[in-house]
């Protein structure tokens, strides 16, 4: 069962910024779906897909900024120093017009190199191939 | 002579009061959100509908692939807002061919810093991002209408991709004020 882990940045019509839903590969398209909130993109109108390593506060937002600034002494600051580990996939495409589209979305540390890798045996078109995991090195 | 030195000290300390509870008071002045332009001209051009092209970087401007999507995005979305088109056509989109007046906008990149949040937050006068983009738009001839750069910023709050929100509302501050709205 698909969870919503990924968080769509920009570029999906109709998906408002932030919003987290699960993004997986059903038959020819990708779907980015949650509860009754839906977007597709037909895997054949792919043009691109690009992976990069990212950080993210864990106070972030609107509550986390208020978070920050409510702390006395400074002590917001120390908040700032807590990051986690993502990745960001961005997906290039083009719609039935011809017309050039870009989404943007986050994952956990490490998802996104396997969404791609699924997009990629999907049939998607990649520039630059899925990076292999790093291999456990064995003893002698 | 007392008094009036006691009295001089006391000014002084609560002119620095005032300064102070005003500093603490005032919203942080984020470049993100820049204060809204004042329209001075009249918008001089015209036209019905306006294509978008990608971000395109030079070679030696390295500009992640997100970044460049999201700046692409946020300029159709603030342009859609303005309403100064009856259509913004995407990149590509063969359907702009046939419109006569079509006006084109092209997005030069200059600059860029990608800055950090985590140096944002925690010294408040490091880790800024920035993205300053060359805007032209050009008409069906090849006319240069608008040639202007345009800087977004991230200097407190915010994640480090909001600087392309920023630009995004500047450059699309530029359409408004270059062009006249349809029918007038």
């Amino acid at each position: 069962m698909p969870q919503p882990n990924v968080e769509h940045v920009i570029g999906l019509e109709g998906i408002k910024p932030g919003y987290k839903a699960a993004l997986t590969v059903q038959g020819n398209e990708l779907v980015f779906a949650w509860d009754r909130t839906k977007a597709t993109i037909p895997i054949a109108s792919i043009l691109d897909i690009f992976t990069s390593d990212d950080t993210q506060q864990i106070f972030r937002g609107s509550v986390g900024s208020a978070m920050k600034a409510g702390v006395p002494y400074g002590g917001g600051r120390v908040m700032s120093l807590f990051t986690q580990a993502t990745q960001v996939m961005t997906v290039e495409y083009r719609d039935s017009n011809g017309g050039f589209h870009g989404a943007v979305f986050i994952f956990t540390k490490g998802k996104a190199t396997e969404a791609k890798k699924a997009l990629v045996a999907a049939g998607a078109h990649a520039s630059i191939p899925p990076e292999e995991p790093a291999k456990e090195e064995k003893k002698p | 002579m007392r008094d009036r030195n006691r009295m001089k000290i006391s000014m002084l300390l609560a002119a620095a009061g005032a300064v102070l509870a005003g500093a603490l008071v005032a919203p942080p002045t984020s470049a993100g959100q820049a204060p809204p332009t004042v329209l001075t001209k009249t918008p001089e051009f015209s036209a019905s509908a306006i294509i978008i092209e990608r971000t395109e970087p030079p070679k030696d401007l390295a500009i992640p692939e997100d970044f460049r999507v999201a700046t692409y995005e946020n300029v159709i979305n603030e342009v859609t807002k303005t309403g100064r088109f009856k259509q913004v056509f995407r990149s590509g989109d063969h359907r702009a061919n046939d419109v006569p007046d079509l006006v084109t906008m092209r997005l030069l990149p200059v600059t860029f810093t990608k800055g950090s949040e985590t140096a944002r937050g925690t010294t408040t006068v490091k880790g800024w991002s920035e993205l300053k983009i060359k805007v032209v738009i050009t008409d069906r001839s090849g006319k240069t209408l608008v040639d202007q750069e345009v800087q977004g910023n991230v200097r407190f709050y915010g994640e480090n991709i909001e600087v392309t929100k920023d630009f995004a509302k500047k450059a699309a501050m530029v359409v408004y004020q270059n062009f006249r709205a349809p029918g007038h």
